[in-house]
């Protein structure tokens, strides 16, 4: 069999396809987000947020919780508020660094401790922190929360754009200008925390920031202007995830890692255009 | 649009993801978690008597349409991933074949009234391991532990408090590759 007949083979299983459905998803609302994570110079926020959530799972399983979500997503956005707009203490960067820490460590204590039933904790805080098959793994539940949340992310960022726009760049302004800027805050910390959660099913705990920054910082080597960068971030991430998923599903590698790679490759194929399209202005 | 209206849109939105964040998806009933070996004597739990003996077993359903699952045509990723959603939605699959390629396994189950075999499939990175249920027929010898089984057969299911349970009716099985030899060798 051709590897296209066996790529359109594994297009016909449901799960392949609620996969690349919630991976594009995903991939798109953490672009749009990691565009203003990334020009507010808050890039390193999605890796503690993505621990605390990691922490999270981890007392869900001990309380045997029927649903994760229901304790992951509202503690996490609550660290995320927290971290956006507590004082300044709990807003160094120290801070989130000892939050980050504290939070893996006790989760993965919690998970020994208490051990899921079935007794994997290994291929449990290994599917979590790296996301190997996590997203071939849906269950139909998952697959409408995760497009339900990822369409409100994407909504509120086409609704709100020029506010979004003016918020990223000067804060102060928007306050001055009479932008009710403790509520901007409040959507970006609750926004963060959102996408955080659905995207360690694509990719993982360890590896979110990837989501986040490669196609921000891919986008703005070629491109200058706030609205290329964001429509060209969202183009490279969804880019990427397809052909991570695409790629693990034919090689057999972890899909999370697959997609973390397609952005590296990404982010240097961009550099390179980068520099020509450089050399081409100054020519 | 006036500040009144985007405010409105804005909460509507935010109540709209909390909203959506307590639809949480129930955890299976399953008997055991697929994402694991199963439950047997030589681990914290053993498989109930029930699971076990064949007589417990709903009659055969009618073959369920659809082609043989062969997972060794797959890669580690998909065949993972294929065999976690048969083992999580087990009454889809009913009466289809099955191959199934991976490592053997057995242990008795806590009363010690009957041996449990499983072949076991990793997924890619090899962190997360499935055990499927075979069970060859009369008189079959099974493989030794540790040897990589090719196991073909129809899948079915029994019915364990009220959940269906998947095992392999398996027709065949094939030893593929030896156990591979003790990593430390006892000193005398």
């Amino acid at each position: 069999m051709s590897m296209w007949q066996t790529l359109v083979h594994y297009l016909s299983f449901p799960f392949v396809q609620h996969a690349l459905v919630v991976g594009v998803l995903v991939a798109l609302s953490a672009s749009l987000l990691g565009t203003v994570l990334v020009l507010r110079r808050l890039s390193h926020i999605g890796d503690g947020l993505s621990h605390v959530a990691f922490g999270a799972m981890a007392i869900a399983t001990v309380m045997q919780l029927s649903g994760d979500m229901l304790l992951v997503l509202p503690l996490t956005m609550l660290f995320s508020i927290l971290l956006l707009q507590g004082n300044r203490r709990a807003r160094g960067d120290a801070s989130l660094a000892m939050l980050s820490v504290s939070a893996l460590a006790v989760g993965y204590i919690l998970f020994n401790l208490f051990p899921p039933r079935g007794g994997n904790v290994s291929g449990d805080v290994c599917t979590t922190l790296f996301g190997s098959t996590a997203i071939l793994t849906l269950s139909r539940q998952e697959v409408w929360l995760s497009i339900g949340l990822s369409a409100v992310v994407v909504g509120l960022f086409a609704v709100f754009y020029r506010h979004i726009f003016a918020f990223t760049f000067d804060a102060d302004f928007c306050a001055a200008s009479g932008f009710k800027l403790r509520l901007y805050n409040l959507a970006l910390a609750v926004v963060t925390a959102t996408v955080i959660v659905l995207a360690m099913n694509l990719v993982g705990s360890l590896l979110i920031t990837a989501l986040l920054v490669f196609p921000v910082v891919s986008a703005m080597r070629v491109y200058h202007s706030f609205r290329a960068v964001t429509l060209c971030a969202a183009v490279f991430s969804v880019t990427a995830a397809l052909l991570g998923i695409l790629l693990s599903i034919l090689a057999g590698t972890p899909v999370g890692a697959t997609i973390v790679a397609a952005d590296m490759l990404g982010f240097i194929l961009f550099c390179a255009l980068g520099v020509l399209k450089e050399r081409g202005t100054k020519a | 649009m006036t500040q009144a209206t985007k405010r409105a849109m804005l909460a509507m939105l935010l109540l709209a993801a909390l909203f959506l964040s307590a639809c949480g998806s129930p955890a299976p009933a399953a008997p055991a978690d697929p994402t694991s070996t199963p439950t047997l004597s030589e681990g914290p739990t053993a498989v109930p008597a029930a699971l076990q003996s064949p007589a417990t077993a709903p009659p055969a359903a009618a073959p369920a349409d659809g082609p043989m699952i062969d997972t060794t045509r797959m890669s580690s990723t998909m065949a993972y991933a294929e065999l976690y959603n048969i083992l999580v939605n087990p009454a889809q699959y009913v009466g289809r074949g099955i191959r199934v390629e991976g490592r053997y396994y057995s242990a008795m189950t806590s009363d010690g009234a009957e041996r449990v075999h499983m072949v076991l499939v990793y997924d890619s990175a090899a962190c997360c391991e499935l055990g499927v249920e075979f069970q060859l027929p009369q008189g079959m010898d099974y493989p030794q532990p540790g040897e990589t089984v090719l196991v073909s057969g129809t899948f079915r299911t029994l019915i364990y408090n009220g959940n269906p349970f998947g095992y392999i009716e398996a027709t065949a099985s094939q030893v593929t590759a030896t156990a591979p030899p003790p990593a430390l060798v006892p000193i005398n």
